[in-house]
C-alpha cells in the first residue's frame, strides 16, 4: 500500500517536473503564444465568415426560390426549362475545416433535361495567393501544432543525457515506464495548455452563434476532437520515440524536423497528385461530352435515343391504359407523357455516366486514404473534412441530391401538364397555384455512420500511427543509454 | 583564403553522408515534380490540339456542304450553314486557347482553376466554366506536386538543412577557436562555407529544376523560352540565395545549432506559411470579391423577363423550329442583348476587382520572398493570373466580333456565303512582349536580392559582435 | 615578443584580470600558473584576440592585438587544451586546410608529411580520417600547424592536461625544439613539474594578478610546490 503511494508521489513529482520545464522554456512561452493565438484568431474568423456565407446562401436560396414561385402563367414544361437555382449550405464543422469549400461550386441551376455542373468556385476569383493554404483551424492542429511539440520535445531525453541528470535519475531506481510517463503527461498538459482553450472556445461558437444543424452535428463533432486527440498524442509518442533514440539533441531535432516536412509537406501533395494521376477520372467537360454524346446515340451498347425513349413512352402509355389508343388521348397527356419518357430517358443517361465519375472518385479516394501509411497527416486530414462535411464525398452527395431534387421538379412539372393540359398541349398555361407546389430542396449531410463507412481506412491508420508511436516509444525508453 | 576553406569545406561535404542523402532525395524531388507538370502540361496542350482539330474539321465541313447547297444540294434546316443563327450559336463555335508556356511545367498555377480553352459562341459569356471538375479536386485542394510547390515551399528547407549549423558546428566541435587563430576574419570564414554549400546546391537546383521542366513539358520548341529561362534562373539563384543569407544571418547570433535550426524553420514558417496567408486575407478584405451567389440571382433578376423569353423559346418543343423562323432569331438576339446589358456590369465589377486584388498583391509580395517566387515563376511558366486576363481580354474581343459578325446578318436577314466563311473572325493570341515578363521578373529578383544583401551586412556586424563576446 | 601593457579585462562587475605587466621574450617559455579562474585563460585570449581588453593592451612583436589582428595572427600559433580538427578530413587534410589559412601557402604532400613526422605522429596516421584520432595524436597535429606556420609566437591553454605521462613527455620535446627555434611561448598549465621543466620563468596568477615570476633555474621542483602552495592560501 505504501509502495503505491510511493509510486504515485514518484509520477506526480516526474509528470510536476517536466510541466515546471516546459512552461518555463521561453521558446514554448513565445511559440506557444503564437500557436494559441493563431488557433483561436482563424476559429473567431472561421466562424464569422462561415456565418456570412450561410446568412448569404440561405438569402439567396429564399430569393431563388421566390423568383420561382412568382413566375407568370406559363406551360408546365416551360417553367421547368425556366428552371431554378440551389445554393449548396454550408455544413456546421466547415468553420474547423473548409475543405475543399473554396474550389468548388457553389450554385446550380436545376432545369429540364440537363443536370449542370455547380459553378461559382470562389477560389477562381482569387489572385495566385489563394495556392498558399488560407490557414484554417485544421491546418493550425494538423501543421503548427506538431511543429511546436517538436520544438518543445526534441531534446526531451537527449538533454537529460547531455545534461548528466538522467544518469542521476537511473542511479535512483525510476522505472523507465514511470519516466515515460511522466514525460509523456508533461507534454500532453502542455498541449492541453494551448487546445483545451480552443476547444472550449470551438464548443461556445458552435452552440452559440451557428445553430447546432441537425442532429448529426454533436457526433460528428465529438469523432473530430477524438480524431484530433488521436493524431497530437501520436505526434507526441513520435517526438518521445525519436528523442530517446537519437544520439544527441542536434540529432534528434533534425529528424524529427525531417519527419515533420516529409509527413506534413510532401507526402500530402504526393498523394493528391499520384492519386488523381493514378485513379484517373473523366473531367467534367469529358462527363458533359459522354452525356450528350448519349443523349442523341443511346448509351454505348444500347438502343438509340428514338428506340429507347419510344419503348419507355410505351410503358407509360400502358400505364394510363392508352397503349395502341393514342388518338383517343388528349394533346397534352401525349406530350406530357412523352416528355417524361424523354426525362426518363435522359436520366438514364445522366446516371450511366455519373456513375462511371463516382466510382472512379471513390477509387480515387481510397488511394488517397492508404497513403495515411506514410504519414499521419493524410490520415487526419482526410478523417477531418470528411467529418467537417467539406471533404469531395460531400460535395458530390450535395450534388446527387440537387440531381434527384431536379427531377422531382421536373416530374412535376411534366406530370402536371400531362394531366391537366387536356387539349390544350403547348399551349396549356399554369399558374402561381402549381408553382407553390414546387418542392424547395432540405439539403441533410449524411450520418456519422455514412462518414466512418468511407473513412475507416483513415480511421485504422490513424490509430496504427498511435499503437506503433507508443510501442516504439515504449521500448525505445527501455533500451537506452543512460549516458 | 576564401579559397582554402571552400575547398576544405567541399570535401568535408563530400564525406559526408547525410548532404548525398538530402541533395540526392531533392533532385529526385525536382524531378517528379518536373515530370508530373510536364504531364498536365502535355494533357493540356493534346486537349487544346483535340479541340482545334475539331474546329477545323466542323468548318471544312460547314463549307463543304455550303458549297453543295449552292449547288442545288438539299438543304437540312438543323444544320443549314447558311442560317447566321444557327451558325453564330452553335455549329461555327470558335475555340480559343491558352496554350501552356514553354516553361509550363515548373508551375501549374492558376491554370488548374482558370479555364484555358474557351469556346465563343453568340450566347452570353456569364463566367467560363469548365474549370470547375471532380477529377482533380484532390490535387487542386491540396495543391500541385509542381516545381513551384518544390522549389518555394521544399527549397528552403533543404537550403536549412545544409546550412543551420554552418558556424555553429564549428564552435561546438571546437574548431572553430583554431580557426580564428590563423589570420582569416570569421565573415570571410562562414561566407566561403556558406559559398560553397550555396554553389552545390545551385548546381542541382539549376541543373534538374530547369532541364527536367523544358524536356518533361515539350515546350522547348516555344518562341520565348530565352527570357523566360533567363528571369526563372534569377529567381533560383535569388530565392536560394535569400534563405543562405538568413541561415548566415541566424547563424551570426550565436545560438545553438538546435537553437539556429528551430529559428529558422520558425521564419520558414512565417515567410512561407503564415505572411502569405495573412497577405491573401489582407487582400480579401480590402478588395473583396463580389459573390458569385449574389450574381446568380442578380442576373437573373436583372434578365427575368428576357430569361422567361429564353426558356419560352427552348422550352416550347411544340412550335416549329426555331431556326426556320427569323423572327425567332430576332427576338432570341434582342433578349440576349437585354440579359448581356444587364449582366455586363456585374461580370466587369469582378474583373476589375480581380485587377485591384492583383495590383495589391504585386505590391505587397515583397513581404515575403515566397510569395514573388511563387509569383515570379507563375509568370514565366506562363500561367499566372496576369496572362490569363489578358488571355480573358481577347476571348472577351473576340466574342464582341463574332457577334457583331452574326448579328448584323441575323437583323438584315442575309444568308451566309463562302466569302463570309473567309471573313469570319478567329482568335488571336497576344503575348506580351518578353520585356514585360523580364521587369516583373526582376522586380521581384530585387525583392529578393535587397534583403538578401541587408542580411549580409548584418551578419557582419553580428560576427564582430559575436567575437566580442568570447569564443568559449 | 608577447607583451602586455596594463592589460584589463572586465566582465560587467567581474574584473577578471587586474592590469596585467608581462613580456615574453623570443626563445623564452613562460609558464602560467595558478587556480582556475585566476585569469590564465583571459590572458591568452587576449593575446589572440579572441576577446577586447578593456583597457591597456597586448602586442605582438610590436603589433597591437586589437588594432591589427590579422597580422598578429600570422604571427602565432595557438594550442588549446583540446586541439578539435575537422572529424572528416585526414590529418594530413587538416594540417593543409590550417597552413593555408595561415598564409603558408599551398605546401607539398611530402613536406606537410615531415611536419607531421616531427611532431611526432607516425606516417600510418596520416591518412587516416581525425575521427578516429586520439587526444594526444590530435595534438600532435596542433604543433605541426605551429611548425608548418612557422609562428614566431606560441600560446598554450593547459596543453597537455589530460595526456598520459610518456605523451606529456614527447610534448614537452617538442616544446623545447621549437624554443630552441627562438619561438616564444606562453604556456598555461597546472603542471608545476612541467613548468619547472619546460619553463625559463613562471608567472603565479591568483585573481587576476600576476602575484609573482620566478626563474625555474632558482627554484627546485619542491621550492615551487612550495611557493605555489603559499600564494594560494592567505
Amino acid at each position: 500500500m505504501a509502495d503505491r503511494t510511493s509510486q504515485r508521489s514518484v509520477h506526480r513529482a516526474l509528470i510536476l517536473k517536466e510541466l515546471r520545464e516546459i512552461s518555463r522554456d521561453g521558446r514554448f512561452r513565445v511559440a506557444g503564444a503564437v500557436v494559441l493565438a493563431l488557433l483561436l484568431a482563424t476559429l473567431a474568423f472561421g466562424a464569422r465568415e462561415q456565418q456570412s456565407v450561410k446568412a448569404e446562401r440561405a438569402a439567396a436560396q429564399a430569393t431563388a426560390d421566390d423568383h420561382f414561385r412568382a413566375q407568370d402563367e406559363k406551360n408546365p414544361h416551360v417553367a421547368a426549362h425556366y428552371g431554378t437555382y440551389v445554393f449548396k449550405p454550408s455544413g456546421v464543422l466547415a468553420f474547423v475545416n473548409p475543405g475543399v469549400d473554396a474550389f468548388v461550386g457553389v450554385s446550380l441551376k436545376l432545369e429540364a433535361h440537363k443536370r449542370n455542373p455547380l459553378e461559382g468556385a470562389k477560389a477562381r476569383d482569387g489572385t495566385a495567393l489563394s495556392r498558399f493554404s488560407r490557414l484554417s483551424v485544421a491546418q493550425v492542429i494538423e501543421l503548427l501544432v506538431p511543429l511546436l511539440l517538436i520544438g518543445i520535445g526534441f531534446g526531451v531525453w537527449t538533454s537529460e543525457r547531455e545534461r548528466g541528470t538522467l544518469r542521476q535519475l537511473a542511479s535512483l531506481g525510476v522505472a523507465p515506464r514511470a519516466l515515460l510517463l511522466g514525460k509523456l503527461l508533461g507534454l500532453l498538459g502542455a498541449m492541453a495548455l494551448l487546445l483545451v482553450p480552443a476547444g472550449l472556445l470551438g464548443t461556445a461558437i458552435v452552440a452559440l452563434l451557428v445553430d447546432l444543424g441537425g442532429p448529426g452535428t454533436l457526433p460528428r463533432g465529438l469523432a473530430l476532437v477524438a480524431g484530433y486527440a488521436v493524431y497530437i498524442l501520436a505526434w507526441v509518442l513520435l517526438t518521445l520515440l525519436v528523442s530517446a533514440h537519437a544520439s544527441s539533441s542536434r540529432a534528434a531535432l533534425v529528424t524529427l524536423l525531417g519527419l515533420w516536412v516529409v509527413g506534413g509537406l510532401v507526402v500530402p501533395r504526393l498523394a493528391a497528385d499520384a492519386a488523381v494521376a493514378a485513379a484517373r477520372a473523366p473531367t467534367s467537360a469529358r462527363v458533359a461530352a459522354n452525356v450528350r454524346e448519349s443523349l442523341t446515340r443511346g448509351l454505348p451498347g444500347g438502343p438509340d435515343r428514338e428506340a429507347r425513349v419510344s419503348e419507355l413512352t410505351e410503358k407509360l402509355l400502358e400505364r394510363h391504359g392508352f397503349l395502341g389508343a393514342e388518338t383517343l388521348m388528349d394533346a397534352s397527356l401525349l406530350s406530357g407523357l412523352e416528355l417524361q419518357a424523354e426525362a426518363a430517358f435522359e436520366n438514364e443517361v445522366i446516371d450511366h455516366h455519373f456513375a462511371v465519375l463516382a466510382r472512379a472518385l471513390d477509387r480515387q479516394d481510397r488511394f488517397l486514404q492508404l497513403f495515411g501509411a506514410l504519414s499521419p497527416v493524410v490520415a487526419v486530414r482526410s478523417l477531418s473534412m470528411a467529418l467537417a462535411g467539406t471533404d469531395g464525398a460531400h460535395h458530390r452527395h450535395f450534388s446527387d441530391s440537387a440531381e434527384r431534387h431536379r427531377r422531382e421538379l421536373v416530374e412535376l412539372l411534366n406530370t402536371e401538364f400531362a394531366e391537366r393540359g387536356g387539349a390544350l398541349g403547348f399551349d396549356y398555361k399554369a399558374g402561381r397555384e402549381l408553382w407553390a407546389k414546387a418542392p424547395v430542396l432540405r439539403y441533410e449531410q449524411p450520418t456519422l455512420g455514412w462518414v466512418l463507412g468511407r473513412q475507416w481506412p483513415s480511421v485504422a491508420l490513424l490509430v496504427g500511427w498511435l499503437v506503433l508511436a507508443g510501442a516504439g516509444a515504449l521500448r525505445a525508453v527501455r533500451r537506452m543509454r543512460v549516458v | 583564403m576564401f579559397w582554402a576553406v571552400f575547398r576544405v569545406e567541399g570535401l568535408s561535404l563530400v564525406r559526408d553522408r547525410a548532404v548525398w542523402a538530402v541533395l540526392l532525395g531533392f533532385a529526385l524531388v525536382v524531378v517528379y515534380a518536373a515530370l508530373s507538370g510536364g504531364a498536365l502540361a502535355q494533357a493540356e496542350r493534346r486537349a487544346h490540339s483535340e479541340l482545334l482539330t475539331e474546329e477545323r474539321a466542323r468548318f471544312a465541313a460547314l463549307q463543304d456542304e455550303l458549297v453543295a447547297i449552292e449547288r442545288g444540294g438539299p438543304v437540312r434546316h438543323l444544320t443549314d450553314p447558311r442560317d447566321p443563327h444557327i451558325v453564330g450559336r452553335e455549329l461555327g463555335r470558335r475555340v480559343a486557347t491558352l496554350p501552356p508556356g514553354p516553361l509550363a511545367a515548373v508551375s501549374v498555377g492558376q491554370r488548374d482553376l482558370l479555364p484555358t480553352a474557351i469556346i465563343v459562341t453568340t450566347e452570353a459569356r456569364l463566367g467560363d466554366s469548365g474549370a470547375d471538375d471532380a477529377a482533380g479536386l484532390a490535387r487542386r485542394v491540396t495543391g500541385a506536386f509542381d516545381l513551384a510547390f518544390v522549389l518555394v515551399f521544399l527549397l528552403p528547407l533543404v537550403v536549412i538543412a545544409l546550412s543551420f549549423d554552418v558556424l555553429s558546428a564549428e564552435r561546438e566541435r571546437g574548431t572553430l577557436a583554431l580557426v580564428l587563430a590563423q589570420p582569416i576574419r570569421l565573415g570571410t570564414f562562414v561566407l566561403a562555407k556558406t559559398a560553397l554549400r550555396a554553389a552545390v546546391l545551385l548546381v542541382v537546383v539549376l541543373a534538374a529544376g530547369i532541364v527536367a521542366p523544358l524536356v518533361a513539358g515539350g515546350g522547348l520548341s516555344g518562341a520565348d523560352v530565352g527570357a523566360n529561362v533567363l528571369g526563372y534562373a534569377g529567381l533560383l539563384v535569388g530565392y536560394t540565395a535569400f534563405w543562405f543569407c538568413l541561415a548566415v544571418l541566424v547563424n551570426a547570433f550565436g545560438s545553438s545549432s538546435s537553437g539556429n535550426a528551430l529559428s529558422l524553420v520558425g521564419v520558414w514558417l512565417l515567410l512561407v506559411v503564415v505572411v502569405p496567408g495573412l497577405t491573401s486575407v489582407v487582400v480579401d478584405t480590402l478588395h473583396p470579391a463580389p459573390s458569385r451567389v449574389e450574381l446568380v440571382n442578380r442576373a437573373r433578376d436583372a434578365a427575368r423577363e428576357a430569361e422567361a423569353e429564353v426558356s419560352e423559346l427552348e422550352g416550347d418543343h411544340g412550335a416549329a423550329p426555331a431556326s426556320a423562323d427569323r423572327d425567332v432569331a430576332r427576338r432570341a438576339v434582342h433578349v440576349q442583348g437585354q440579359l448581356e446589358s444587364r449582366v455586363e456590369p456585374v461580370i466587369a465589377a469582378f474583373h476589375a476587382q480581380l485587377a485591384r486584388q492583383q495590383a495589391l498583391v504585386d505590391r505587397l509580395r515583397f513581404l515575403s520572398p515566397a510569395i514573388v517566387a511563387f509569383e515570379g515563376m507563375s509568370d514565366v511558366s506562363g500561367s499566372g493570373v496576369t496572362r490569363h486576363q489578358q488571355f480573358s481580354a481577347a476571348v472577351s474581343e473576340l466574342h464582341a466580333e463574332h457577334k457583331r459578325f452574326f448579328f448584323a446578318r441575323i437583323e438584315q436577314g442575309a444568308r451566309l456565303t463562302s466569302a463570309d466563311y473567309e471573313r469570319m473572325p478567329r482568335f488571336e493570341r497576344r503575348e506580351p512582349p518578353p520585356s514585360a515578363l523580364l521587369w516583373r521578373v526582376g522586380s521581384g529578383l530585387l525583392g529578393l536580392l535587397v534583403p538578401a544583401g541587408l542580411m549580409v551586412v548584418l551578419s557582419l556586424r553580428g560576427f564582430r559582435g559575436l567575437l566580442s563576446r568570447g569564443l568559449r | 615578443m608577447l607583451v602586455a601593457e596594463s592589460l584589463r579585462k572586465e566582465y560587467g562587475e567581474v574584473v577578471a584580470l587586474h592590469g596585467l605587466e608581462l613580456a615574453v621574450r623570443a626563445g623564452e617559455v613562460f609558464c602560467l600558473l595558478g587556480a582556475n579562474g585566476a585569469g590564465k585563460t583571459t590572458t591568452i585570449q587576449l593575446f589572440l584576440g579572441f576577446i577586447a581588453p578593456t583597457s591597456g593592451k597586448a602586442t605582438i612583436d610590436g603589433l597591437d592585438v586589437a588594432e591589427r589582428p590579422l597580422e598578429t595572427k600570422s604571427r602565432i600559433a595557438y594550442i588549446p587544451e583540446n586541439v578539435m580538427l575537422y572529424p572528416n578530413l585526414t590529418g594530413m587534410e587538416n594540417l593543409r586546410f590550417f597552413t593555408t589559412l595561415a598564409g603558408r601557402g599551398e605546401l607539398s604532400d611530402a613536406e606537410l608529411g615531415e611536419m607531421l613526422v616531427r611532431a611526432g605522429l607516425a606516417r600510418d596516421a596520416h591518412p587516416r580520417r581525425v575521427g578516429t584520432y586520439s587526444k594526444g595524436m590530435r595534438q600532435k597535429v596542433g604543433i605541426a600547424m605551429a611548425m608548418a606556420k612557422r609562428a614566431k609566437a606560441l600560446l598554450l591553454d593547459e596543453p597537455t592536461s589530460g595526456l598520459d605521462p610518456k605523451a606529456s613527455n614527447e610534448f614537452s620535446g617538442l616544446l623545447s625544439r621549437l624554443r630552441d627555434d627562438g619561438v616564444a611561448i606562453l604556456m598555461a598549465t597546472h603542471d608545476i613539474f612541467r613548468s619547472k621543466e619546460d619553463g625559463d620563468r613562471v608567472g603565479i596568477m591568483k585573481h587576476g594578478q600576476l602575484v609573482a615570476t620566478h626563474a625555474t633555474a632558482d627554484l627546485s621542483h619542491a621550492d615551487l610546490e612550495r611557493v605555489y602552495l603559499e600564494h594560494m592560501h592567505d
